[in-house]
């Protein structure tokens, strides 16, 4: 154990290149694996979790905090200071390392603290310390689920509101299943649905609906009946399914996902009747699956966007009228002078613009008219709004080149290319065997780079080493 | 037929001003004739017996045997007591007789042509064979015998014959995929001047009554509005000069904006004699271009009927309606910003609250930029601001590209990732979900 804290201090000391600190590694893990855990609880009397500072020999504290725990060797409420300490000081260059270690860290922890309320925080900043907050680790889905356990939404948002920009290959995280990624999708749009946040709730949603695959997970099931009602509360109407979704996964839909399609259909009708109806018979099955008081939501919004909607097509309308059109489809009355409370409301909450008059009551038959002004859009906002997004759209589009030049050098892509040469123009028989793969890998990298269709100056071909780092098995 | 329509016909037959259904059949030629009578027979009450009466008549000339009983037993139904209405079985014993013992022969024929291997012996068998399947009623086996004749075609000229044989077939049998594509194939052919002359315009027709049935107003009248006017009677076994005036007349009013039906319609020459056939159809459309809406819908509603008796339009008029009068109702409107529902009601000849009611329908249909002032009893039109429309259009194209970007590289990453959803390797669990996750989604926080 000595011996590993040395090391380990000499080589957070200094600075040294990255193939002798790989190597360096290897050799302080390989000695970590064969320690017993008795060991490493102490050694010579010493408490060698009080030596090793979680922040500089995250590694090493990193299987001492383990065996203390599955030893049983400390108290639980210490434990809980421990780890949480841990997570929001560990060198994440170290325990990338020992990746799956850590997830058995995550684990004891999770199921050590009692309440998911006190895992939250912790697990929030050990994924802002990651080297890159956005890309998926095993620690995002852990997050969001507890996150909604303990329903601290908004402390979930600080991580959700980064979208994923990359995830683990199948080799650099072996354990990392589509399962743990649908789910975290899947979370992550629950949150937003707990926060009313309709929009990002579908981002996410969409995430997992159009999850790619040749089959339907659970999780895709449930992501998709949230999918369509969200999309009613967003939009008003029915959503399309994403085009990008895959066809066995929307077969899959299609036959388990009936009676929330139904339910879409008859909101879009514009008719209350049919609505409540339809709610009638599709409640049972939305109580089931947990999604009741999402439709709820839904039935409410119903008359929302059909009072909105009259905007479009009439100036002045009674509130009279609009009440003879029965459009409150949760029996809460519904009547003219609920309805006037209700359209009260949304003038309030700025939902409408229009303003309400009342007749002089010395009329005989004194009503309410509801008066929809035009809308005048303000510039100066529409203006701000459009150069943010254009700021985003350019954001999104140097992703989207990042991601061709990383596929442009994948393996595969490569390989590709060498058929079409060979297909193309005539190579020299009997060439083209592993022997000569890598060179030719080279040349017609070149060749591509040279021929300056994607635009890339030939800076970017120090990248070579990302060839292989994301070339990817193909199972 | 709707009860409105019955009444409408009952009193012009008791004021004697019905159309002489015989006058009108006469424009036709072939079996089309019986076609269109049989139509009437079968929607129009008041004129059924007497249609069907020529029907039977005609039939009885020709050897259609299928179709004369159709017309028989549609008279029984109609008028039982009726003479016509018994089936002859006589006629139809020899008629059948002499139908089978002809395409026996025809048969035989072409056999011992394609013996001979002489390349117009056997086309020319074909086409007797199918001109034979043609008059006796069986119009698959003469498309059939007429597609054939394609292989034994040595000139041009045989295959102008042959496509305008099929598309006559086809026509009848409502099957216009087959007449576009044959359409398609005679424009590609080398045409002599003389054989264009007489080809342009059954070519229009054709192209025309394809586009019809297929709901596409826009371009029929334009191709009825090429037709030349040689047409004169030169096709009546499929269409008359009365009926390209109706129909391209309808179609422009449906389909084509006031400058364009000046331009395209009434100063169109060639159109103009057309026109002159059917001149209700012309005063309708200078109406409509003269902006005196009303005047224009009313003449249409007094043709409806003998519109819908009609074999290529029938299908269509409502819709053709429909559309001129939500046209009219959106080009009286374009002048003004305000407009009272009465006034408008006046305009187009209903009462203010159906004349709402279609208002609210074609605003939430988006058809009309308009919005209703109920207390006031006004229409108004919409402020609209191209600028800020031009925004938040932009705006709304903006984010949407960015959701399907970051979805679409999403979806990258996680096949470059290699964690796609997959099948489980087990037949036996269905659809990649293993009752471990199932429950494992029973046990994970749900809210609300």
């Amino acid at each position: 154990m000595d011996k590993i804290l040395d090391s380990l201090i000499s080589l957070s000391s200094k600075q040294v290149p990255n193939d002798v600190y790989d190597r360096q590694m290897g050799s302080i893990i390989q000695a970590l694996n064969k320690i017993s855990a008795n060991q490493m609880v102490s050694s010579g009397g010493v408490q060698l979790l009080d030596v090793f500072s979680p922040s500089e020999q995250s590694i090493g504290y990193l299987y001492i905090l383990l065996a203390n725990i599955r030893l049983r060797a400390i108290e639980p409420s210490e434990i809980w200071k421990r780890t949480s300490n841990f997570l929001e000081s560990y060198e994440p260059k170290q325990i990338g390392y020992v990746q799956e270690q850590f997830r058995a860290l995550v684990g004891e922890f999770i199921t050590e603290a009692a309440k998911p309320l006190l895992v939250v925080r912790p697990l929030k900043k050990a994924i802002l310390r990651s080297t890159k907050p956005t890309r998926y680790s095993f620690l995002h889905t852990c997050f969001a689920q507890k996150c909604l356990e303990a329903k601290c939404y908004r402390d979930a948002v600080a991580i959700l509101d980064m979208d994923l920009t990359e995830l683990p290959s199948k080799k650099e995280a072996k354990d990392i299943g589509y399962q743990d990624v649908v789910a975290y999708f899947l979370y992550g749009g629950m949150v937003y649905i707990g926060l009313k946040n309709w929009r990002r709730a579908m981002d996410y949603l969409t995430y997992a609906t159009a999850y790619p695959g040749n089959a339907c997970s659970a999780y895709q099931l449930e992501a998709y009946k949230k999918y369509l009602l969200v999309g009613l509360l967003l939009e008003g109407k029915p959503v399309n399914i994403p085009s990008a979704t895959s066809q066995n996964t929307l077969r899959s839909y299609r036959a388990l996902a009936k009676p929330y399609e139904v339910f879409t259909l008859a909101f879009k009708t514009g008719d209350a009747e049919a609505l409540r109806k339809q709610a009638a018979i599709c409640m049972p099955m939305f109580e089931e699956d947990g999604n009741a008081g999402l439709a709820t939501q839904c039935m409410e919004a119903f008359r929302r966007f059909q009072i909105a909607g009259l905007t479009h097509t009439y100036v002045t309308l009674s509130v009279k009228e609009i009440a003879r059109r029965n459009l409150e489809t949760l029996g809460r009355g519904g009547g003219q002078e609920e309805t006037e409370r209700y359209i009260l409301g949304m003038i309030e909450r700025d939902e409408i613009r229009a303003s309400l008059l009342h007749d002089s009551p010395s009329l005989p038959n004194p009503g309410c008219v509801l008066h929809f002004h035009s809308n005048p859009q303000s510039e100066k906002k529409n203006l701000r709004a459009l150069e943010e997004q254009i700021m985003r759209t350019v954001f999104i589009t140097n992703q989207a080149k990042e991601m061709e030049k990383k596929l442009g050098l994948s393996k595969e892509y490569i390989n590709y290319l060498n058929k079409l040469g060979k297909s193309g123009s005539s190579v020299a028989p009997g060439g083209g065997n592993i022997g000569d793969a890598d060179a030719m890998d080279t040349g017609d990298m070149f060749d591509y780079l040279t021929r300056g269709s994607t635009g890339y100056s030939f800076d970017d071909f120090g990248d070579e080493d990302i060839m292989h780092q994301d070339s990817f098995d193909d199972e | 037929m709707d009860d409105q329509a019955l009444n409408h016909w009952e009193e012009k037959l008791k004021r004697g001003e019905v159309v002489v259904t015989e006058g009108y059949i006469s424009n036709y030629a072939g079996r089309t004739q019986v076609d269109r009578l049989l139509l009437i027979g079968d929607t129009c009450q008041p004129l059924a017996v007497e249609a069907l009466k020529l029907a039977v008549n005609l039939l009885k000339k020709s050897s259609d045997v299928p179709r004369y009983k159709q017309a028989v037993a549609t008279l029984a139904s109609i008028d039982p007591s009726d003479p016509d209405s018994r089936t002859d079985e006589e006629w139809v014993d020899r008629v059948l007789r002499k139908v089978a013992s002809e395409t026996e022969k025809y048969e035989a024929q072409l056999k011992s042509y394609k013996h001979n291997l002489i390349k117009e012996s056997i086309r020319m068998g074909h086409e007797d064979l199918g001109n034979h399947y043609y008059a006796s009623g069986d119009l698959s086996s003469a498309f059939k015998s007429y597609s054939r004749m394609r292989d034994f075609c040595t000139a041009p000229k045989h295959i102008l014959d042959m496509s305008l044989q099929i598309i006559k077939v086809c026509i009848e049998q409502g099957n216009y995929m087959s007449v576009q594509s044959h359409i398609m194939k005679i424009r590609n052919l080398l045409r002599t001047p003389e054989e264009e002359a007489d080809l342009a315009p059954k070519l229009a027709v054709a192209t025309g009554l394809s586009h019809l049935a297929t709901g596409n107003f826009k371009d029929a009248a334009k191709t009825f509005l090429e037709c030349p006017n040689t047409l004169g009677n030169s096709w009546n076994e499929v269409i008359s000069s009365n009926d390209v005036a109706i129909y391209g007349g309808l179609c422009a009013l449906a389909s084509m904006n006031r400058p364009q039906l000046k331009s395209e319609v009434l100063e169109n020459n060639v159109f103009r004699n057309f026109l002159e056939l059917e001149p209700h159809i012309r005063r309708a459309i200078t109406f409509f271009y003269s902006a005196k809406y009303n005047a224009c819908l009313s003449i249409l509603q007094t043709y409806r009927n003998d519109y819908l008796l009609d074999i290529h339009l029938q299908r269509h008029v409502e819709v053709i309606y429909d559309l001129v009068r939500s046209k009219s109702i959106v080009q009286y409107f374009v002048p003004f910003s305000t407009v009272t529902l009465s006034a408008m009601s006046e305009a187009f000849g209903t009462r203010e609250k159906e004349m709402e009611r279609e208002l609210v329908h074609m605003i939430e249909l988006g058809k009309l930029e308009a919005r209703i002032d109920t207390q006031n009893r006004l229409v108004v039109s919409k402020e609209t601001n191209p600028r800020s429309s031009v925004h938040n259009k932009t705006l709304l194209m903006a984010q949407h590209y960015e959701r399907v970007a970051r979805l679409r590289l999403m979806r990258m990453q996680i096949s470059l990732a290699g964690i796609e959803v997959k099948p489980p390797k087990r037949e036996s669990v269905p659809k990649g979900l293993s009752f471990q996750q199932v429950g494992d989604i029973r046990n994970s926080p749900v809210i609300f």
